[in-house]
């Protein structure tokens, strides 16, 4: 199932339609942008909030400040820039941890089954009786302001539904001809685990956590916003959206342009995850296939 | 409808109320090194610590701790908030009608302009329409609400004074015309007492938060109908409808309508849990004196009991209203029933 | 649900999708009656019970004094308010307390100040005594014998004369109950009455016990008659205090409290038969006081200077600093500025190395960029600090700020051992989410980084850097190594602020760790001359504050001044604000135009 001429096939849909290329040139420049960076600032001590300017307090965006300045006097667009990595960081380590986490449990579970399998889905269950968001909330108070806390609390928040995605694509595979023909070679369970059903449940869970990593921006910068996510004074967007809302009748742009940042990348995200999932949809690939696409 | 599916329900709600309590259990008393200190709250003094760690049975085993921690909690003692100084339960509880009459709002506003919007979208399909109503769908649920919130109430609030930028209700108002909220929604209280200066005011102290909140079900639920009436509309016998001839409107809503209902409002029950969440933030930023606001200011504040309140209180809701919505969907499309 | 009514004519089944929606509905409404029938259940505070129908149905009169029922009329805001009364507005950012004016040692000083009375008020910035419930007094020569004279015309709001009885009763109760602000009368052996209005402290050692009795807590004269009120055995029953946070009062102060919901508002009223009213040349009263006060708790800066702009509230406690500049030309606005006593401070952990280390110490106390902070976290509404004690009260000098010179911490640094700066980085906390505390700590590391001093802030509640540093008492590895801190004063004495975090033996809130025996001594003898001598009292303090600036336990950063923003109807504002009182407005004062 998982072969090139499938991400192909993707490819070529978000190419047919501009607004998912859209997204994808977004989440392209998002990624680009977040590695590089550190190295590309123009003032980078104000950027990492280590170096202000008193003089050049709240100034409105201009062409030297294209994001103006907060009430330290640092230049926003620096800010927003260095930010970007944050978020990026962010991104991927919340995917990556509740994958991380939400694999092995789907896996066990669904192949294992049993009394083992359902202990597992009934925890995952429990997880996920949580409304989004307010388990990461609950963790993150406890755990305390920092970056890495952060992406540990969403990630804990996160794995079950991964968890859950893996055991059902376990619990259809398991039982296709191919798996029970190697059950029957003799092949040993860890074989069969690790050989023939990961790397077929694999793929659409891959390709959803990528897609994913949106919403892990948008609630790392909710939890920033509500004084549980990092402190201060990481340029994480959510965080500068709320120490600008302090300033907003004097100084609206320090609020702005922060959240303008989460807007579009968050946008180029889910356009493009709408855009694969339409392109997964089997009744419109067949359609599209046979239009010859 | 069978009371079978409905026990069963129920008795699964009973289990994920549990399954919470034991989370925030964990969560409170297990990760901290010191609970009694977060108990205790500021200022405390040595005796004070000590008589927290004898309230939190800390000298006990933990199976001891998890049977006082549920008891406390089925007996209505959820602890003291430090911020006010008044029982959490009381809190939560009076807190509670002002954020549901916000989040009902939203939810209204979000069926009545996402549902045809995701109609219209359905029939005027891969259409500039439906491009259009896409984006703006995907837009919805890309924008952070706090940012929004902000944005709103500075522009229409600060900027033009459209709105009002804050707070439910004009006090003053309330004081000249002796509005007495009965069951805390103010919207019926005002026209129970038929106090229309007062029922107009609220309303127009709802419109933005209330705006803001709908943005994302709003989305959810264009996308849902939208996604459905495409699905039913290639189904046989609305096809077969056509052929013989019906109106096509009256075949778009009677049939086609009918069957995409049910998963819509499944969905909306989801995402119910994020809209509260989103009410964190919006109802900090608009003074709104709910549960989202008690929640933002306690996590603020970092005031431990009021926020394992807040939690506990907002995940039985949304276990609740799932059940609920489970149960109505189970009705009405039999098919679904687990 | 208008979308179930498309398809509920169509079809058989439609009437079980009714059924299903209204069960929907009922279980929805079934919850939500449940939480209002609960809220109902409980007698306190919200909204809905001070207003309840049976509270305002009986409108006792509460204007003629003899009422025998004293309890508060809930009635007259409510119902009779628009009818020419005048009502000021005031928003304030904390959300009241408790109602016990014998513990609330918090926010309810706000109105505290307008419905209990002291024996004296003190004007801190004139250094002067204003008689209140006392007219006047004498002090012993050796400081411990002190007698009040009380004024005969004083009623409490229940109608009985303030006696010397009822000011023993207030006062014993307080010091029994022992909460609070309670240790402010640990001086006191005994209270005498020798007459009917005549109260006699004797002390156990001498204290400056007018200032004392002025205190801004613990220091409130209440009726005896509560204890019958409140159903009560005695004064210490916990039933008083019940009584008192069910939102009743018995004071003798110009306004009675008549709306108790300490998270949302507090209503208080003129109360007519107060004595200050008849008073023609008294300072702390106006003869266009407002008729009623109301506290509206606004949680936020931004939404008060919306709704003082927009007149919703007349005067505003908090607004965005940055704006001030804007509002000051605002014609229907005012702003009005005063100094305060409240101080923020960093603590130095003098434990840890390498803070041990006193070069390293005041190494960073010349590498703060003070005038910077001020600017940037206060917009300006500060003074740079010069030592721990406040511009403005007496003990203040100045000559005690650090200068903020760069090459000169770096010697220092270099003379203590670090040319490259130090090996560690240093952890610094403040309380989240307060935005002054916030800024000053991110330009403290900015500046300190330029020496070499890599600085970890960590924002944290309150109670959990608090318990930090507790902790270093045991272990000052374990402790934070900065700690930002405010600072204001019971009552008005260099004392408080010098013994409370640098004395040793004050273990709660010396969390520097500092430990000076020569220190110990010189402010304790200060203390003993206050109310002997001033002016030897001043110099020892000096002599203090002098180790202090030399030894760096802390680095005192800025006092606060204070920002209220109003209507430009609301006069005498500046007279209603006393920094003795913080936050309080001595609505008495104001001069209110009705229908203005």
């Amino acid at each position: 199932m998982s072969s090139p001429s499938e991400l192909g096939i993707m490819f070529r849909l978000i190419r047919r339609n501009p607004v998912s290329m859209l997204g994808l040139i977004i989440v392209v420049t998002f990624v680009i942008v977040g590695l590089i960076a550190p190295y590309i600032l123009t003032r980078p001590e104000e950027a990492w909030g280590i170096a202000y300017n008193v003089k050049d307090r709240f100034l409105p965006p201009s062409p030297q400040h294209p994001f103006g300045t907060d009430e330290y006097g640092r230049d926003m667009f620096n800010r927003v820039l260095l930010g970007t990595r944050f978020s990026l960081m962010i991104a991927v380590g919340v995917v990556g941890l509740a994958l991380l986490i939400g694999i092995p449990v789907g896996l066990i579970a669904g192949y294992v089954g049993g009394k083992v399998g359902t202990a597992l889905m009934r925890v995952t269950d429990m997880f996920l009786a949580f409304p989004p968001l307010l388990l990461a909330i609950a963790l993150a108070a406890t755990l305390g302001r920092g970056l890495t806390n952060t992406i540990v609390a969403l990630a804990i928040s996160w794995w079950p539904w991964y968890a859950r995605l893996i055991f059902v694509q376990v619990n259809s595979i398991k039982s296709l001809p191919y798996v029970d023909a190697a059950r029957v070679m003799g092949l040993g369970s860890l074989t069969i685990m690790f050989k023939h059903i990961l790397p077929n449940a694999l793929t659409p869970i891959t390709v959803q956590a990528a897609l994913d990593m949106g919403s892990a921006i948008l609630e790392a910068a909710g939890l920033s916003f509500l004084g549980v996510g990092v402190p201060p004074p990481t340029p994480e967007w959510g965080l500068l959206v709320s120490m600008g809302w302090q300033s907003i009748n004097r100084a609206w742009w320090i609020s702005f342009f922060p959240g303008l940042a989460i807007v579009i990348t968050v946008l180029g995200f889910n356009l493009l995850a709408d855009a694969v999932r339409e392109a997964m949809d089997p009744r419109l690939r067949k359609a599209l296939i046979m239009k010859g696409v | 409808m069978s009371k079978e599916y409905i026990v069963k329900r129920i008795a699964l709600l009973i289990l994920v109320v549990f399954g919470v309590l034991i989370i925030t259990f964990v969560i409170t008393r297990l990760i901290p090194a010191h609970p009694e200190l977060l108990w205790a709250g500021p200022h405390a003094t040595m005796e004070q610590i000590e008589k927290a760690r004898r309230e939190l049975h800390l000298n006990d085993p933990i199976y001891v701790q998890l049977y006082y921690y549920l008891l406390n909690f089925v007996r209505g003692d959820w602890g003291v908030s430090w911020r006010t100084r008044s029982p959490v339960l009381h809190d939560v509880l009076s807190a509670l009608p002002a954020t549901l009459e916000l989040v009902i709002v939203a939810f209204i506003i979000a069926i009545v302009i996402g549902i045809p919007l995701g109609v219209y979208a359905a029939l005027r399909r891969d259409r500039l329409a439906d491009h259009i109503i896409r984006v703006l769908t995907v837009l919805g649920a890309s924008v952070p609400v706090f940012w929004l919130a902000l944005i709103v109430q500075l522009v229409f609030g600060s900027w033009l004074h459209i709105l009002p930028a804050a707070k439910r209700v004009d006090e003053i108002l309330v004081l000249r015309t002796g509005f007495h909220p009965i069951t805390g929604f103010y919207l019926l209280d005002a026209l129970i007492e038929g106090n229309i200066p007062v029922f107009l005011d609220v309303l127009r102290h709802m419109i933005l938060p209330a705006t803001v909140l709908s943005l994302y079900p709003m989305s959810l639920c264009a996308r849902m109908t939208r996604a459905l009436m495409v699905e039913v509309l290639n189904e046989q016998y609305i096809r077969a409808a056509k052929a013989w001839g019906l109106p096509g409107k009256l075949v778009t809503f009677k049939y086609a309508l009918k069957n995409a209902i049910a998963p819509v409002i499944a969905s909306l029950g989801l995402s119910f849990g994020y809209t509260i969440i989103g009410a964190f933030m919006v109802e900090l930023i608009f003074v709104w004196p709910g549960i989202g606001f008690y929640a933002a200011m306690s996590l603020l504040s970092f005031d431990y009991p009021a926020i394992v309140g807040v939690i506990v209180i907002v995940a039985i809701f949304y276990s609740v209203i799932n059940m609920v919505v489970d149960i109505i969907h189970a009705i009405i499309d039999p098919r679904v029933r687990l | 649900m208008g979308v179930f009514e498309v398809f509920i004519p169509l079809h058989r089944k439609g009437i079980s999708k009714a059924v299903a929606a209204v069960i929907a509905i009922v279980i929805i409404i079934g919850v939500i009656a449940a939480a209002a029938y609960y809220m109902a259940q409980r007698p306190t505070s919200t909204s809905t019970t001070a207003l309840s129908p049976t509270i305002s149905a009986s409108p006792t009169t509460s204007s003629t004094s003899s009422t025998t029922s004293a309890s508060p009329t809930i009635s007259s805001t409510s119902t009779t308010k628009p009818s020419g009364k005048t009502v000021v507005v005031y928003a304030s950012l904390s959300e009241m307390t408790t109602a016990d004016p014998s513990t609330e040692f918090s926010n309810s000083i706000l109105w505290m100040c307008l419905v209990y009375e002291p024996l004296l008020w003190y004007d801190p910035i004139h250094d002067k005594i204003i008689p209140a419930l006392a007219t006047s007094y004498e002090v012993s020569k050796n400081g411990t014998v002190w007698t009040f004279h009380l004024r005969h015309d004083a009623k409490f709001h229940d109608g009985t004369p303030v006696t010397a009885q009822a000011v023993k009763f207030s006062i014993e109760r307080t010091i029994k109950l022992g909460q609070g602000a309670a240790f402010i009368w640990d001086p006191v052996k005994e209270i005498k009455t020798p007459d009917k209005y005549t109260v006699v402290f004797i002390l156990k050692y001498p204290a400056p016990l007018d200032k004392i009795a002025a205190s801004s807590y613990g220091a409130w004269i209440f009726s005896p008659k509560v204890v019958e009120l409140a159903g009560a055995k005695n004064a210490t029953d916990k039933k008083v205090a019940d009584w008192f946070n069910a939102g009743h009062d018995d004071g003798s102060g110009p306004y009675r409290l008549v709306k108790w919901d300490p998270q949302n508002e507090v209503v208080l009223e003129k109360f007519k038969d107060w004595w200050g009213w008849k008073l023609a040349d008294y300072p702390m009263k106006s003869d266009s006081a407002p008729d009623v006060f109301i506290i509206k708790i606004v949680k936020d800066a931004v939404t008060q200077e919306r709704m003082v702009q927009s007149g919703d509230i007349d005067i505003a406690e908090y607004v965005p600093l940055e704006d001030v500049q804007t509002l000051k030309k605002n014609p229907n606005l005012q702003v009005v500025t005063s100094p305060s006593f409240q101080n923020l401070l960093m603590l130095i952990n003098t434990r840890k190395p390498p803070l041990d280390n006193v070069l390293v110490r005041r190494a960073i106390a010349h590498a703060i960029p003070y005038e910077d902070i001020v600017t940037v976290a206060r917009s300006g509404f500060a003074k740079v600090a010069s030592g721990p004690i406040p511009h403005g009260m007496w003990g203040h000098f100045d000559n005690l700020t650090y200068t903020y010179n760069l090459t000169l911490a770096k010697e220092l640094l270099a003379k203590a051992g670090y040319p490259n700066g130090l090996p560690r980085p240093l952890l610094l906390t403040y309380t989240a989410g307060d935005i002054y505390e916030q800024r000053t700590a991110e330009l403290i590391k900015a500046s300190l980084a330029k020496i070499g001093i890599t600085v970890k802030i960590r924002p944290m509640s309150w109670q959990e850097q608090w318990s930090l540093a507790q902790s270093g008492w045991n272990n000052s590895k374990a402790a934070q190594d900065l700690f930002i801190f405010y600072w204001w004063p019971t009552y008005i004495t260099p004392f408080d602020f010098l013994y409370n975090m640098f004395d040793n033996e004050s273990k709660s809130f010396d969390l520097c760790y500092y430990a000076n025996p020569k220190f110990n001594k010189l402010i304790e003898e200060a203390h003993y001359y206050e109310g002997i001598d001033k002016a030897k009292a001043l110099h020892l303090y000096y002599e203090a504050q002098k180790i202090l600036y030399e030894d760096v336990p802390a680095v005192p950063l800025w006092d606060m001044v204070d920002i209220r923003v109003a209507r430009a109807n609301i006069g005498n504002l500046q007279a209603a604000i006393n920094p003795a009182y913080p936050t309080v407005i001595f609505a008495q004062v104001l001069h209110v135009k009705a229908g203005g």
